[in-house]
């Protein structure tokens, strides 16, 4: 691990050097990132426990494109947490490492009781492209989703749609082919492993654009299950219209499992956007649940969400080109899982960004209708 | 010799409104735009309290095919927003996810500037869209022009209720714009300056485009390469080809 890093940053920095004076070819290299300064505060139901987090985040990606066909990526995240939140969570360090990782590039320069700095290879791919083909094998993200919030057709790396500040996604270790037939139409196959018994995910996905619709279908085996989906996003009228639903076949020890996510969007007058998205996840929850502080949102593209319906609201306004507002709900009828998430984002400078966003997470419980815990995040980004 | 001139000031009269309306509309846009054109700009956000500026390659075919890549600030770096026909996607290099638009998008600003999507890619033709009028003459920027009103036609999907144009004479370049919404009032105003030669044509290089009930604001547009008429494949216009552009 401690030599692939190495090699990593011997790499990094010769092509850096290379790219001073490759004023020929600006375009061959190329290198950007960000710095990020999240501060989270954790509240408890009514407000009388507080937990401070720290957390700088920094991304460094880089792109290497000697030809036309060739590109070669590499991206590195490292990230600094200090504070209660590291002392007061129980095996904070193993929460970080992305699971679907087979090939360990994670690297822990300082571990101790109220600190973690930490560096993981979050992409790290060759790619060849020609007209008809494309191939690109190592670290990445395959992105089969076409929705918004929820992407039943992401069965390779699901996310939590909660977490804001990991934009890019986790990736996986996988190999991915594609043939485009021309113009509107694609056949594209991705094979990804895991270190879990059992654990690889292959899929063919047939990608067709059609009367102004964009449409997919697709079919493979996650872990020991077969499975299947489809997906499209077009318009009815002047509304966005789109949708996915994944279907996962039952196993020798495994039960069939439907995901299906349906999704429309408006943009009005004067810069108001709305977004109206469900899911339907059939094992989900459907009841009012005793202790929801023990329900996580670990979730898995067979699990998107704990809950069995699932719908959102989404109302966005720019305000002014630099200060734009957000409001999300999202609720689950049956478990009365509320989630009121809004966020103000305001351009300091050109590329210097602050965020405040909040979380509050309301159930049915015990007592009736009640919150469950509030978490307020104030976050600065400088992108380079 | 004065029955001669005035014949001759009569057959000019009448020779500058033969020159149909229309014809001029279309003799202006096909200026600006060629069969097809590669750009760089420089795009500007003015407002009274503060600036920003972005950069920006665009790409466009006809009324039905347009590519803008954002080449500056850093943090938008590599977006790319495609057009074919009346769809629309949006590459986010950050996600490495391709987003479909809703057609509502067009007639929004964009990028947050006081252009909509439809003024950078036009959806809608000046020419086959709208009902054409010459409606006198003016000079701007010492320059003799046209002054026409275009009326959206029925069937067209056009937020403007009223569009009048001034058009240069000799260059068949469009200085001068008012933007009218339903109920007649003026919405935006945009002016055409710095008239050079790019690649093979006169055109303006600097537009700016400033919303009437606001004090102090505009976005300006200026062209820093220009390329017209070099042949671009349909294919170059696809979903696939805008993941690869940088």
């Amino acid at each position: 691990m401690k030599k692939l890093l190495l090699w990593c940053f011997t790499l990094l920095s010769a092509l850096i050097t290379n790219a001073q004076d490759s004023t020929v070819m600006p375009h061959k290299l190329t290198f950007n990132g960000y710095i990020k300064d999240l501060q989270t505060l954790t509240f408890d139901k009514d407000f009388s426990d507080l937990i401070a987090g720290n957390l700088i985040h920094n991304r460094i990606n880089v792109k290497w494109k000697p030809s036309g066909k060739i590109t070669g990526v590499a991206e590195f995240r490292t990230r600094l947490f200090w504070g209660e939140e590291v002392k007061l969570t129980p095996h904070f360090t193993s929460l970080l490492k992305n699971e679907n990782e087979v090939i360990d590039m994670q690297k822990i320069w300082i571990e101790n009781t109220s600190l973690i700095l930490l560096t993981n290879v979050e992409r790290l791919y060759f790619d060849y492209s020609n007209d008809k083909l494309s191939l690109r094998i190592g670290r990445q993200r395959i992105n089969w989703g076409l929705t918004t919030t929820w992407n039943p057709n992401d069965i390779f790396n699901a996310y939590n749609f909660l977490d804001f500040d990991y934009e890019e996604r986790p990736g996986v270790d996988a190999g991915k082919i594609r043939y485009l037939f021309g113009n509107s139409s694609n056949i594209e196959f991705a094979y990804s492993l895991t270190d879990k018994k059992n654990g690889s995910v292959g899929a063919v996905k047939y990608a067709l654009n059609k009367w102004n619709y964009d449409m997919q279908l697709m079919a493979g085996w996650y872990h020991n299950q077969m499975t299947a989906g489809a997906g499209w996003a077009g318009s009815i009228k002047d509304v966005g219209f789109k949708g996915e639903a994944q279907y996962f076949f039952a196993g020798k020890d495994s039960l069939a499992h439907l995901n299906v996510a349906l999704e429309g969007d408006y943009m009005f007058k004067k810069g108001w956007y709305l977004n109206l998205g469900i899911l339907f996840n059939n094992r989900g929850l459907n009841k009012p649940v005793s202790n929801w502080s023990n329900l996580d949102f670990v979730l898995s593209p067979e699990n998107l969400m704990p809950t069995k319906w699932n719908l959102i609201v989404t109302g966005a306004r720019e305000i002014t080109p630099l200060l734009s507002v957000n409001v999300t709900v999202l609720y689950s009828p049956g478990t009365n899982l509320t989630i009121f998430y809004p966020s103000i984002q305001y351009n300091i400078a050109t590329n210097l960004d602050v965020n405040f966003v909040w979380q509050s997470f309301y159930a049915g419980q015990d007592h009736g209708f009640e919150a469950v815990n509030h978490r307020a995040f104030v976050r600065l980004k400088w992108n380079f | 010799m004065r029955v001669v001139a005035i014949i001759f000031s009569i057959l000019s009269f009448l020779r500058s409104f033969a020159q149909d309306a229309r014809e001029i509309v279309k003799k202006a846009d096909e200026k600006m735009r060629g069969s097809t054109m590669q750009a760089e700009m420089v795009i500007k956000i003015i407002r009274p309290a503060w600036n920003r500026e972005m950069q920006c390659k665009i790409w466009m075919k006809g009324n039905n095919l347009a590519m803008i890549l954002l080449t500056a600030p850093a943090k938008d770096k590599g977006i790319v927003f495609l057009k074919r026909k009346k769809e629309v996607w949006n590459w986010m290099p950050v996600l490495e996810r391709n987003i479909k638009l809703p057609p509502s998008m067009m007639g929004q600003s964009w990028m947050g500037t006081d252009f909509t999507n439809d003024d950078l890619i036009k959806e809608s033709s000046t020419v086959e869209d709208y009902d054409h009028t010459i409606m006198g003459d003016t000079v701007i920027q010492d320059r003799s022009c046209y002054i026409i009103r275009m009326i959206p036609k029925p069937s067209a999907a056009i937020i403007w209720s009223k569009v009048i144009l001034c058009i240069d004479k000799k260059d068949f370049l469009e200085l001068h714009s008012r933007f009218y919404d339903d109920d007649g009032q003026l919405i935006n105003t945009m002016n055409s300056y710095d008239i050079k030669l790019m690649h093979d044509r006169i055109i303006p290089t600097r537009f700016e485009m400033i919303p009437a009930d606001k004090k102090g604001q505009r976005t300006e547009m200026i062209y820093k390469s220009m390329l017209y008429n070099a042949p671009i494949d349909d294919d170059f216009f696809s979903t696939e080809k805008m993941k690869t552009l940088n």
